[in-house]
């Protein structure tokens, strides 16, 4: 019976630990977003970028090769952030309202990617014919990584935070505004919007520098 | 009234709040002098539905099969616990007695462990459990089709009909189960399921409507969920497990719902291996 219990808890010990990541952990209570004086932290380190058209995928520092076409054709690629690490690619795409996940093999190109987290929109599917179009646009306009790589998209429903593995913990209020840059330092959050720079104060962590 | 109302309250919480779950193997999971054991052996692979992904998996070939007739096929998600004969739920010990007995046909068992994209460089690899299991898509069931059970069917004759395949899970390996068959009923028509994450996890939550909505398909169902079991910012399992088992039943399916005051693990599911497998391949028809 004792290696039937320890059996029982290696098998379900890491489905049961990975279900609970709730915005209780993340959001502290009683903190809003207020307008930071200063610029934003300084970008992590990653070098990957989605260009202007936001068709390209721009591998700036370890490539050397701006213009690499993203491969697995995202319709619209509007954000990205290192994760897990430095060893996956995240990369929004406003079409298919996903997150994708791309590895990063040894030089720095990108591997095999498939769908890593579905984002929420406001629009319902069973009312499709009398809700507008642009309910059902996740907006993401911006990514960054917690030190618990959990991930924040910033999307028109707010941020929304999802779990390593990608299932969503949440979605927290956004500043006012279209959010074009997310970092953390330490316990505090910044995002870029409409040219101000606005700071919340987390229980979350950024990754250590 | 108001005090009926607290006093069951009150009950629940206590019965909540003491429950046993202590839940024990028979001896139908334990290996039987005379009964001859199958073979379990361990493979790897990585394939295209789910790039990038690796993962192992083991076959379990009963004793009794005869490289003719093919054999019926039970999928199991997180197969290595499910394949573990010592484990909480010895599937191939279970089969070895009830194959015996011809309590239930000769089943090969593929017992499949989730995919993991390892990283190349720095960092850490990357699980795709969530996404292959909790999504509501046929995409696991594809990769089923078009990767696993051909890969199988080069050294063993397999069941193609859905009469004679069946898929189990547990959590998200469950409710991995129950959409592999509903999206695919042609693939599949059993699905074992222990405490299922019908849950938002990806949106999983929305199964029991569909149910009700959807023209019934050919699908038996055993699902086993505890009264204790998770309630967390995904859902409750216990509300989700009822809900599932409502719009079963609602829609006439062939079901059975064992709901115990067990937690989110699988010693219920295991305890009751045995019944589960011979009830959903009870009146299994031959090969077509």
């Amino acid at each position: 019976m004792k290696y039937l219990s320890i059996a029982t808890l290696l098998l379900i010990g890491g489905i049961a630990c990975a279900q609970d990541m709730p915005l209780s952990e993340i959001i502290k209570p009683g903190e809003g977003w207020r307008v930071h004086d200063g610029e934003m932290p300084k970008s992590e380190p990653g070098g990957y970028r989605v260009d202007a058209k936001n068709r390209l995928l721009i591998l700036d520092r370890v490539m050397n090769n701006p213009g690499e076409p993203i491969k697995h054709s995202l319709a619209e690629p509007t954000a990205c952030t290192v994760a897990l690490g430095g060893s996956t690619l995240l990369i929004a795409d406003a079409t298919d309202r996903h997150v994708w996940a791309f590895r990063i093999e040894k030089d720095g190109t990108l591997g095999p990617g498939d769908r890593y987290a579905r984002l929420k929109v406001l629009g319902d599917d069973r009312r499709k014919k009398i809700t507008p179009p642009e309910l059902y646009k996740a907006d993401p306009s911006a990514m960054t990584m917690d030190g618990s790589n959990r991930t924040y998209v910033a999307t028109s429903l707010g941020i929304q935070s999802f779990d390593p593995t990608g299932r969503l913990n949440g979605v927290f209020t956004a500043p006012p505004g279209r959010v074009t840059e997310l970092a953390f330092e330490g316990n505090r959050m910044y995002a870029r919007a409409e040219s101000k720079v606005y700071v919340r104060i987390m229980l979350a962590e950024g990754k250590k520098r | 009234m108001r005090s009926l109302l607290l006093t069951s309250i009150a009950f629940s919480l206590a019965v909540s709040a003491f429950a046993a779950d202590d839940y024990k193997l028979g001896p139908d999971s334990e290996k039987q002098v005379g009964v001859p054991q199958g073979i379990i052996t361990a493979h790897k692979w990585s394939g295209k539905v789910f790039p990038g992904t690796e993962r192992d998996y083991w076959l379990y070939v009963p004793a009794q099969y005869d490289g003719k007739t093919p054999a019926c096929v039970m999928v199991f998600q997180d197969g290595n616990g499910y394949q573990n004969p010592t484990g909480g739920f010895r599937v191939p010990v279970v089969l070895d007695n009830l194959i015996h007995r011809k309590e239930v046909p000769v089943i090969i068992g593929i017992f499949i462990n989730p995919g993991n994209v390892p990283a190349q460089g720095k960092g850490q690899g990357r699980s795709n459990r969530s996404f292959e299991y909790d999504t509501v898509s046929p995409q696991y069931a594809t990769f089923l089709e078009k990767e696993i059970l051909p890969a199988v069917s080069k050294d063993y004759k397999l069941r193609t009909d859905a009469a004679g395949r069946g898929i189990g899970g547990i959590s998200s390996g469950g409710i991995c189960a129950f959409v592999a068959a509903w999206e695919r009923p042609d693939l599949f028509s059993k699905v074992l399921s222990h405490v299922g994450s019908f849950t938002n996890i990806q949106g999983g939550d929305i199964i029991p409507g569909m149910i009700r909505k959807t023209e019934r398909k050919p699908i038996r169902t055993w699902l086993q969920e505890g009264s204790n079991d998770l309630d967390n910012l995904h859902g409750s399992w216990p509300l989700a497990n009822l809900q599932m088992a409502a719009s079963l039943k609602f829609m006439k399916y062939d079901y059975r719902f064992e709901f115990g005051d067990g937690g989110h693990n699988g010693k219920q599911g295991g305890a009751t291996m045995p019944e589960a497998l011979r009830w959903l391949w009870k009146d299994t028809p031959p090969a077509q």
